[in-house]
């Protein structure tokens, strides 16, 4: 338990994280007991925060939601709870194995969906490239699953138009990985590429595809003070030729 | 966290000797369809989260829209509370922040919203804050706490919780370092749950 990570239980417990930085949290609140139960108490003390600020709502407003209960079907218990899906929360305690998996699960699709894209694009090779797309999936997973453990993990992230990407950063593992998903498709002529930026410029960071989704290894993040991501021609840029479609501060 | 909001129970019919029953109590009777105990629990819960969502929406159409849509969720989804996830207020105080948050978060660019709070003196925000609370026990008990914080304590918190700020927001309107930040409110929560007597 890093006090790097550990900090973050304040700003968890009073929503003060940006959703990507909230996920990846709680992915760690997962495998942090101790975090769980410093997180419980700071959320109820936020609790007494809000409390103190009560105000008599309008009695129109108690009137139309009495009538809006009659028209709205319960869930029933054990019904389908998807994590984050309306209604979630935030109650850590709940947040046991069942949630740990499908939270994990959709880490795992996700990196296998980016990985599966590549299958279906050399269609004529299945088999091979198959077991290729499942050896990557592992080498790519590897890497996010060893930071996510990381005491020291710092994360940041972005979004442009509905894609997000998200830096995972460990200074005692020396490792930095970018995961992006829904990115939008961009034709085989284009890859979007990853930039270090600093006040000399950018310099580039690697190259993610065309796809939606993919997995960068950064290994020279330099001192790069921000994460820019450029649509460029494809095998990438000396420089960028386009304006980031996204950019992010480096991880604390 | 059971003890973590002191439990809520109506006196009105105190004289028939019977305690009415609590948030908690009444939750229960709530996922199984019971409208009388949602008007009940409506009557304990109804004012917390209209005030909450009220300081963080600032409008009052939106913040009615809000709170609305809180106890209507709280209906819906009330089979999924359970006394180990702590006191009922915590569990619907929880909702109605986020889904505040939520709401001036995709409502406004962040630059709108940077500038909205820019414009404000922190000083006038805790002043408010105090001002709004002092009149009832619990209030008074959240003020004296709020003023045995240090100033980037009391800054920190009441921009991310009661603006509704993230931390790097936070960070950015008090020109203080991200890490800093993270820190005093963890640290200023802290003192918070210490003073306020929360336990785990």
């Amino acid at each position: 338990m890093s006090p790097d990570v550990h900090t973050l239980t304040g700003a968890y417990a009073l929503d003060a994280l940006d959703p990507d930085e909230r996920e990846v949290f709680e992915l760690h609140l997962a495998e942090c007991s101790a975090c769980t139960h410093e997180v419980a108490e700071l959320v109820a003390t936020a609790s007494r925060l809000g409390a103190a600020v009560a105000v008599t709502p309008p009695e129109n407003l108690r009137k139309r939601v009495l009538v809006e209960i009659t028209r709205t079907r319960q869930e029933t218990p054990g019904g389908l709870r998807l994590v984050g899906a309306d209604g979630e929360l935030g109650a850590i305690r709940r947040r046991k194995w069942t949630t740990r998996i499908s939270v994990a699960a959709a880490a795992v699709a996700i990196l296998v969906a980016g990985a599966f894209g590549v299958v279906a694009i050399n269609a004529n090779h299945q088999l091979q490239t198959a077991q290729g797309a499942l050896s990557q999936a592992q080498q790519q997973y590897a890497p996010v699953a060893q930071l996510l453990a990381a005491p020291d993990v710092h994360t940041a992230s972005g979004t442009a138009d509905g894609g997000s990407a998200t830096m995972l950063t460990s200074r005692s593992l020396d490792k930095t990985v970018l995961v992006t998903a829904n990115m939008p498709v961009q034709p085989a002529n284009r890859t979007y590429q990853v930039w270090g930026i600093n006040s000399a410029g950018f310099h580039s960071l690697g190259l993610l595809g065309n796809g939606s989704g993919g997995t960068l290894n950064v290994t020279d993040l330099g001192n790069a003070r921000q994460i820019g991501i450029t649509v460029e021609p494809a095998g990438g840029s000396q420089q960028p030729t386009s304006s980031p479609i996204m950019h992010f501060a480096v991880p604390a | 966290m059971n003890d973590s909001v002191r439990p809520l129970r109506r006196t009105i019919d105190a004289g028939l000797g019977l305690p009415a029953p609590t948030a908690e109590e009444l939750l229960v009777e709530v996922a199984r369809g019971s409208e009388s105990a949602f008007e009940q629990l409506y009557a304990l819960i109804a004012s917390p989260i209209f005030g909450l969502v009220r300081r963080i929406v600032r409008d009052h159409a939106q913040s009615e829209e809000v709170t609305q849509e809180v106890l209507v969720e709280l209906w819906r989804t009330a089979s999924r509370y359970t006394p180990e996830r702590g006191s009922a207020l915590n569990w619907a105080m929880t909702l109605a922040h986020r889904r505040a948050v939520d709401r001036v978060r995709s409502a406004q660019a962040s630059t709108d919203r940077d500038q909205r709070v820019a414009a404000m003196s922190n000083d006038r925000e805790f002043d408010e804050v105090a001002e709004e609370v002092a009149t009832r026990l619990e209030s008074e008990q959240v003020r004296r706490c709020l003023s045995g914080l240090t100033d980037l304590q009391r800054q920190s918190i009441v921009l991310a919780y009661y603006n509704g700020n993230t931390y790097r927001e936070v960070a950015e309107l008090l020109d203080t370092p991200l890490g800093t930040i993270k820190t005093r409110l963890r640290d200023g929560l802290i003192r918070m749950r210490d003073c306020l007597g929360v336990t785990g």
